[in-house]
């Protein structure tokens, strides 16, 4: 069975595309695939110059490093400080050193405006902080694109809108890529491009009910 | 490939200790199993040593027994003459005959007869390096003289307490007077609780079967002569109902036997591989169900392009740090613990270095195994279920 069908998207470098389309339509589906989580079963899908048919594991982990990723709930590990969550992502970049990497956590904590939180749990944060967090772990590997599945789904609209602005404006600053599900039609408003998918195929943004 | 341990955030003991409770069952399992590990060294060691406790007092360089002779516990006897075919050789200096007989011991006014070893020697020859027995050995020269051992079990009766207190002690070997003359210390072994030390003259009137007859040759060589070729030397002259050993010889087959032919060598090896067993399900149990708790976290590691192979080597390093944290009270434990049974039993309990060492590289691989097992659940995680 074909969960995506027929879904033709290019996206530019620095570009802030949003997806928009009801539950179920296969959004998530389209991210899973796009950030590397899982394999494509038919069709050809390129991301960041990587081709994903049939991709080796190390390949599909390379790929992995350069990618942001945000969820709907934060996936913050509550063991850790605010900075050692951000801290987590940049191990995975072996070539800096352990000084680069913790001068570079303090800065993205500083980018998303959590630079005085930075030793304080998740647990101690508010749900806008903790998914700024997420953000500064998205933005930590150094990536080319960020993939974000409906991160202010759990925030009040005034908060998500100004973590959304936040990222936003990181990512632009760095000419990184963004693809984000999202039903928060004044985020969409935000995004350069807004791609609307129902039943597995893209349509055009009026015909999903959005606007 | 050191990343994971220098200068990186430390993953695998955040993990550990985020639940405290089952890192307390884990460290428990890990010390308990290395508790049982080194007690069981412990008492092989001391089973060993025990066993030969006498013997490696002896001023000798090689041993003359029968062939028959399976173990100290098993002493078959030899016509003394035989040591007349050992004291030809230029390079022996002495040969001193020694009798080794079990008897049966007895307090007046009791009933009960305890075994014992009897050890027969010449009075007048140093068969022992030990001062304490050279200093006290003429007084073996009256008949029915003893020197006792003052670490034999407490059930042989108050001897020592009541010889410090200047009383004439006497005890009885069937219907022969013994009185003791002296203490010594040998210390009991697993197949003595107690002995003592007497003249041949006065062993071969409590055995007047077998006088004549003796059960050890006490070699001693010419400073310089090297053991070994003197007893290849030697062996081939020797009538076939003896041969000729060096001591450390004798000892490692007085070990050997011990080790190999009775099955208490086999049941301190197999209880030392139980607590192996235990430990290793304690910490695989530990590290699964902390791999499961964290799968979540894994998946995210995955998301954010770690390599499986960091992600077990998380795992790993938990069952190192596992091992690091037990052992440590392990040892202490086993330390203590051997105090107080040598204390106890007058065993010769001690913990080597090596002993230590070898538990240490049993653990190691106790929980690496057990880590190695857990990695397999990392499996389970799946980045693709954090969009869910």
């Amino acid at each position: 069975m074909h969960v995506l069908k027929d879904i033709c998207l290019d996206v530019q470098r620095g570009e802030f595309v949003a997806l928009a389309g009801p539950s179920g339509c296969g959004k998530s589906t389209l991210l899973t695939l796009v950030g590397g989580l899982k394999s494509v079963q038919d069709g050809v899908l390129d991301v960041l110059g990587y081709r994903l048919n049939g991709c080796s594991p190390v390949l599909l982990n390379r790929l992995r490093s350069k990618i942001g990723m945000v969820f709907q709930s934060h996936h913050l590990m509550e063991f850790l400080t605010a900075m050692q969550n951000v801290q987590v992502a940049t191990e995975a970049v072996i070539d800096r050193s352990y000084r680069a990497r913790e001068q570079r956590c303090l800065e993205l904590l500083a980018s998303v405006g959590l630079r005085d939180k930075a030793n304080q749990y998740p647990s101690m944060l508010s749900g806008g902080q903790k998914q700024r967090v997420a953000f500064a772990r998205a933005l930590a590997c150094d990536p080319e694109l960020i993939v974000a599945d409906e991160p202010t789904a759990a925030l009040d609209g005034k908060t998500g809108r100004e973590v959304v602005m936040t990222l936003q404006s990181v990512a632009k600053e760095r000419s990184i890529s963004i693809v984000m599900a999202t039903h928060d039609p004044r985020v969409m408003e935000m995004a350069d491009r807004v791609i609307a998918i129902d039943d597995g195929r893209l349509v055009p943004h009026s015909s999903a009910g959005f606007r | 490939m050191l990343h994971p341990f220098h200068r990186s955030l430390p993953l695998a003991w955040l993990l550990l200790t985020r639940q405290p409770a089952r890192l307390i069952t884990a460290f428990v399992g890990v010390a308990a199993a290395g508790i049982l590990i080194l007690m069981q060294f412990g008492f092989q060691e001391a089973l060993f040593n025990s066993s030969i406790s006498i013997v490696s007092k002896f001023d000798a360089d090689l041993v003359l027994l029968s062939t028959q002779s399976a173990s100290l516990t098993g002493m078959a006897g030899f016509p003394e003459e035989r040591l007349s075919s050992v004291v030809r050789s230029s390079e022996v200096e002495s040969v001193m005959p020694v009798r080794w007989r079990y008897v049966k011991w007895r307090l007046p006014g009791e009933v009960q007869s305890r075994l014992a070893i009897a050890i027969g020697i010449n009075p007048f020859q140093q068969v022992f390096r030990d001062s304490e027995i050279v200093s006290q050995q003429k007084l073996l020269g009256d008949r029915g003289r003893i020197l006792y051992d003052s670490l034999s079990r407490p059930e042989f009766g108050p001897v020592q307490k009541q010889f410090e207190a200047g009383k004439n002690v006497v005890a009885y070997v069937g219907e022969h007077r013994l009185f003791v003359a002296g203490l010594v210390r040998f210390g009991p072994s697993f197949g003595y609780d107690s002995s003592f030390l007497t003249s041949i003259a006065s062993l071969n009137e409590i055995f007047a079967d077998s006088a004549g007859s003796i059960e050890l040759g006490v070699v001693k060589l010419a400073p310089g002569s090297d053991p070994e070729r003197v007893v290849r030397e030697i062996s081939p002259q020797l009538p076939d109902d003896v041969r000729l050993m060096t001591k450390s010889a004798f000892e490692s087959y007085e070990k050997r036997y011990w080790a190999n032919s009775k099955p208490i060598g086999f049941v301190f090896s197999f209880c030392s591989l139980m607590g192996l067993a235990v430990g290793a399900m304690m910490v695989y149990q530990l590290l699964h169900m902390d791999v499961t708790f964290h799968l979540p976290a894994y998946a995210l590691l995955m998301s954010i392009g770690y390599r499986r192979q960091r992600l077990e080597t998380i795992v790993f390093v938990e069952g190192l740090i596992l091992s690091g944290l037990g052992f440590p009270l392990a040892w202490m434990v086993s330390a203590f613990l051997c105090y107080l049974v040598a204390t106890y039993t007058s065993l010769p309990m001690v913990l080597s270095m090596q002993m230590v060492a070898t538990t240490f590289l049993m653990i190691l691989f106790m929980c690496s195994t057990s880590a190695l097992l857990a990695m397999g659940k990392i499996r389970d995680a799946d980045p693709a279920d954090l969009f869910q």
